[in-house]
């Protein structure tokens, strides 16, 4: 029976060309498209599944946090993972600490091989005791168990030693340090939060320029990313409770009851972990969600397709309907058949959907900015992701019409050779309201996004990052030299200024305590966290910053002890009703007595996902300026940047020549900092244009069908005389009605979740309403287009043909 | 007695207008008969038809098929009683489309699941008989109108019903077509199958044993007559 069900499958597939083409193809795009977003989302959750112990893996996270000033970080003090080892070896099976200086980058050479490595760290011997990341060669056991040993990721054995194998060799770390190459991982084929190229290990740092004080006692810098590994069913709460108190004993006096700690599941971080200084730039759940919304709304749009066509085409088959019920079948025969018949179409949009998902992958990922590579992927999970996905979408979409078509009548269809008009008409109706509101819905989706996203990157930030050139100099000796260095640099014809900073303006900045003057008592309480950046003199002119009062800082006024810049929100904060007022109040630093010499704009010194706060400038004093200054920010003239960049070149070889030229235009750096927004404005460019796609070729189905039903009506109309315009309108009219009644429903819907959206933004672009008329008059514009080609075709046939029939 | 109607009362209602299209039908066929259901368009001929044929059930009254009292079963006890006892042959034909006439006339079978190899022998002696054998794998718009019908019969006889009942299964055809058509009627009433046809010609008709008069949805006369001579 099957057979003769498949037979009569194909055999109605091929005579209604057309209809097969959309519902296989539409069908297809539909399930293509919902598995990427499978993959996607899956991609996303499966974040350091891969640990044997993920559930058991927790990192220890720091946050500080006074007057509502908080400092989170996702690391701590060198000796907070060896004291929780130490002191609660009950709940502690093991830690692992990661280190990597703090510094972007680290110069790895190996003979005439020379790169900047951002991926190096050093960790503990304990590293695969408490992760697995997959050694291809080496023993775990061994690979970091003495100074100077390190492991090397496929990717750099590759980059370094070529084809040859790289164990027992070695490479040299910041042109002073040989290590020997004891491991190499397996290409990676899952997703960390971690992402490293070089792991050395920890004992290494004892060979190094840091003292034993340093790796041993100091508890206030927090420069290592540590991970616990719980005993088996020790609870992380406790054993929180317990490092607290470490933390509260142990970090210096000034803000020891501040501190915080968290134990963060290190499957959690990728999805929800939003810290300073993570290891990466994390993604957030946010996004999932949104993912797994489209996912659903495209699945929903090309289920309504395949439903809406076949039920619309179900009249070419009431009589077979009729005549097998008349020999003998019942209902449940005709839907097992109808079934059978749809789930043959779905398998055929299945074959064509592995094509797709093919074709597509690579630009998806490249679009989600995730390395789902197709080569990576389990070829068995996307088997089953397309698998499994055609047939939901396919029984769903199946259901209806196999229903709709089983109840047909014998008495009623088998009567005479009257046509059937078209039934349900409103169930579909609705349908394609539905379609054409989530259509809709994307592409304002869409502009919206896409608008928020311009909004970021074009925003006036109050300072100015066009013409910056940033040279990292965090971890070299040019930082001892910095002002010869800025000399040789201003000397140059297309540089404007230079300065030094700690952290990038814009992207960064540290939480430093002062005692604000109003408030002098020397009660240590009103100790005030306030973000902040050491800076070199000429911060202001390089960045265009504006002095709203006072002065800029100034060499010979001994400004790196006795001053300092606060922006206007600071001087509100501070209570002061006019920046003038501010001036001359001494602001106390851990430095020593500062005074307030300048009030500048307020700027966004961070990312416009922040509203701007209380900031502070300072100049370190001499004795730490060089470790204060990680970059040297350099202003190039405008139209000769690249020209610049060379000459920047030059004079950084002639004070690093064994370093690597390292460099970024702040304006890039900035812009990198909304990729989350960018994805999302990407993927929905995409899935709102699949959209539009399966909801036009849905409309350009079901209009071939209703003119189709209708064409005798028309003839006749016709034969009385009516106008063929007249017969276009009347046929366009049912389209736009609903196609306008989509609309008008989308429009509030999207007007409420992009409000949402943006409102989550202390920095948002206007909401323009000329976007819902444009959405509207895009889908308009393509609903006229699409069903125009059946209907100019009814209207302008003579009408001689149909009535005839 | 094969089928027997009892006091049948067809309505009909669409948009709220109610259309009568049976009153008060009382009429029993026995194994064997061939009886002619004659009246003008419209006086309720097809919709007497479907209830017998159980495609439709009564608005009042009852129905008794092999001695079982079916109008109210549901739709499966229904096709079940179709699938094993009762053919249909249409004035429009009404073969599949997409199958053969191979495959049209071997349906039947697949529903009562008979097997491959039985379906291929009583297939292929019925379309000897029938001379359509070498139409086999033509689709119905291949062939010509009496061809189909000639396939539409073959189609109901294929699971040896007690009854066929067929709807001016003469009228799409030309009369030398439908006279052998008829004569495809007469022989299998003489093997002993139930023949129950309605038809607008008088000479159809001759060929029963009882005619039947339908008007406005009542029964007028029953002739009974022996064609026979
Ligand atoms: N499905 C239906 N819905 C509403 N009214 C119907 C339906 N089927 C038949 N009728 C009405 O019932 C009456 C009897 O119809 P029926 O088809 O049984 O007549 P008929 O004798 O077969 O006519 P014809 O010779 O034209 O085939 C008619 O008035 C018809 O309009
Ligand atoms: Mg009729």
């Amino acid at each position: 029976m099957i057979r003769n069900y498949l037979t009569i499958a194909t055999r109605n597939l091929y005579r209604f060309k057309l209809y097969s083409f959309i519902n296989i193809f539409g069908l297809a795009i539909g399930i293509a498209f919902f598995t990427l977003l499978l993959l996607l989302i899956r991609h996303e959750l499966s974040y350091d599944v891969h640990h044997d112990n993920a559930e058991k893996i927790f990192r220890i996270t720091k946050f500080v946090e006074r007057n509502s000033v908080v400092e989170k970080t996702a690391s701590v003090p060198f000796p907070f993972g060896p004291s929780a080892e130490k002191f609660f070896p009950e709940y502690v099976k093991s830690t692992v600490r990661i280190f990597n200086f703090q510094v972007p980058s680290h110069a790895i050479s190996r003979d005439t091989l020379r790169f900047n490595e951002p991926g190096f760290y050093f960790a503990d011997e304990s590293f695969f005791e408490v992760f697995d990341y997959p050694l291809a060669i080496g023993d775990t056991a061994l690979a970091l168990n003495k100074p100077n040993f390190v492991i090397l990721s496929h990717k750099a054995a590759i980059k370094y030693f070529g084809e040859e194998n790289p164990i027992g060799k070695k490479i040299i770390y910041e042109d002073r340090y040989p290590l020997t190459v004891t491991g190499v991982f397996a290409e990676k084929d899952y997703a960390s939060h971690f992402d490293f190229d070089f792991i050395a290990s920890f004992s290494t740092l004892n060979n190094m320029e840091l003292d034993t004080e340093t790796l041993v006692n100091n508890w206030k810098w927090d420069p290592c990313w540590t991970y616990v590994l719980l005993k088996q069913g020790k609870s992380p709460e406790d054993l929180e409770f317990l490092l607290n108190k470490l933390a509260n004993k142990n970090s210096p006096d000034s803000y020891g009851e501040n501190v915080n700690i968290f134990l963060q599941p290190i499957t959690e971080i990728h999805l929800y972990s939003d810290l300073d200084f993570e290891l990466s730039a994390n993604s957030d759940v946010k996004y999932v969600y949104i993912f797994a919304v489209i996912a659903i709304l495209i699945l929903v749009v090309a289920t309504i397709n395949f439903t809406n066509l076949s039920s619309a085409k179900s009249s070419y088959r009431a009589r077979e309907v009729g005549i097998r019920k008349a020999i003998g079948a019942d209902k449940y025969d005709l839907v097992k058949q109808f079934l059978v018949e749809f789930l043959f179409i779905s398998l055929l949009a299945i074959i064509l959907a592995f094509i797709l998902v093919e074709l597509l992958l690579p630009t998806i990922s490249d679009i989600a900015g995730s390395e789902l590579g197709f080569n990576k992927l389990d070829t068995q999970i996307l088997f089953y992701s397309v698998v499994i996905s055609g047939l939901v979408i396919g029984t769903l979409a199946s259901l209806y019409p196999a229903y709709y078509l089983s109840r047909y009548q014998p008495s009623e269809v088998l009567g005479g050779s009257i046509m059937l008009g078209l039934k349900s008409k409103r169930f579909r109706g609705i349908l394609v309201i539905v379609q054409f509101t989530i259509t809709i819905f994307l592409l304002i989706t869409t502009y919206v996004t896409g608008g928020q996203f311009s909004y970021f990157k074009n925003a006036n930030l109050g300072f100015s990052h066009k013409n910056v050139i940033m040279l990292s100099v965090s971890n070299s000796q040019a930082r001892f030299s910095y002002d010869s260095i800025k000399n040789e640099l201003e000397k140059l014809p297309n540089v404007m200024k230079v300065t030094g900073v700690e952290e990038i303006p814009g992207i960064g900045y540290r939480i430093h305590d002062y005692l604000p003057s109003i408030a002098f008592t020397g009660d240590r309480k009103n100790w005030v966290f306030v973000p902040s950046i050491m800076v070199r003199p000429d911060f202001i002119e390089t960045f265009d910053v504006k002095v709203v009062a006072g002065r800029d800082f100034d060499r010979t006024e001994n400004d790196e002890y006795k001053g300092v810049i606060v922006n206007e929100k600071m001087v509100e904060f501070l209570g002061y009703d006019h920046p003038e007022m501010a001036l001359g109040k001494q602001l106390r630093s851990r430095g020593g007595d500062e005074k307030i010499i300048g009030v500048v704009n307020n700027f966004n010194f961070e990312s416009l996902h922040h509203e701007i706060k209380p900031f502070v400038l300072d100049m370190p004093s001499r004795k730490f300026q060089a470790f204060f200054t990680k970059y040297i920010a350099v202003k190039v003239h405008p139209e000769h940047r690249y020209e610049a960049l060379g000459d920047l070149k030059t004079v950084w070889s002639q004070f690093m020549p064994n370093r690597n030229f390292e460099y970024f235009f702040l304006s890039d750096k900035l812009q990198k900092m909304y990729f989350k927004e960018r994805k999302l404005v990407r993927v929905s460019v995409y899935f709102s244009f699949v959209s539009i796609l399966l909801a036009c070729l849905g409309l350009f189905g079901l209009s071939s069908f209703i003119v189709d039903m209708r064409k005798k009506e028309i003839a006749i109309r016709k034969a009385i005389g009516t106008t063929n315009w007249s017969v276009v309108w009347l046929l366009l009219r049912e389209f736009l009605l609903l196609v306008g009644l989509a609309v008008l429903i989308a429009w509030p819907l999207s007007y409420f979740v992009m409000e949402n959206w943006l409102r989550s933004f202390p920095y948002r672009m206007q909401m323009d309403f000329k976007v819902y008329v444009n959405t509207a008059v895009i889908v308009f514009l393509v609903t006229v287009i699409t069903v125009s080609y059946h209907t100019l075709k009814a209207a302008f046939k003579e009408p001689t043909e149909a009535l005839q029939a | 007695m094969l089928l027997q109607l009892i006091n049948v009362e067809k309505t009909y209602s669409n948009f709220g207008i109610e259309t009568v299209a049976l009153n008060d039908i009382n009429l029993s066929v026995n194994q064997g008969e061939f009886v002619s259901i004659m009246g003008p368009s419209g006086c309720g001929k097809s919709s007497l038809l479907n209830i017998m044929g159980l495609l439709d059930k009564p608005t009042k009254g009852e129905v008794i098929f092999l001695g079982d009292k079916v109008s109210q079963s549901n739709s499966s006890k229904r096709a079940f009683l179709r699938r094993n006892h009762i053919g249909f042959v249409f004035q429009s034909f009404n073969l599949i489309e997409e199958l053969t006439i191979y495959e049209n006339i071997e349906l039947p079978l697949m529903y009562l699941k008979v097997s491959a190899s039985e379906r291929k022998k009583r297939v292929g002696e019925l379309m000897e008989r029938l001379h359509i054998a070498h139409k086999s794998n033509y689709f119905p718009q291949q062939i010509s109108g009496g061809q189909q019908q000639r396939a539409a019969v073959a189609r109901a006889l294929i699971s040896k019903p007690n009854l066929i009942l067929a709807d001016e299964p003469t009228g799409n055809l030309d009369s030398a077509r439908g006279q052998e058509v008829m004569e495809m009627l007469v022989e299998l009433n003489e093997e002993g199958t139930s023949v129950v046809m309605v038809t607008h010609s008088s000479t159809a008709a001759e060929y029963s044993q009882r005619i039947i008069h339908l008007f406005d949805g009542q029964l007028v006369t029953e002739n009974l007559k022996r064609v026979t001579n």
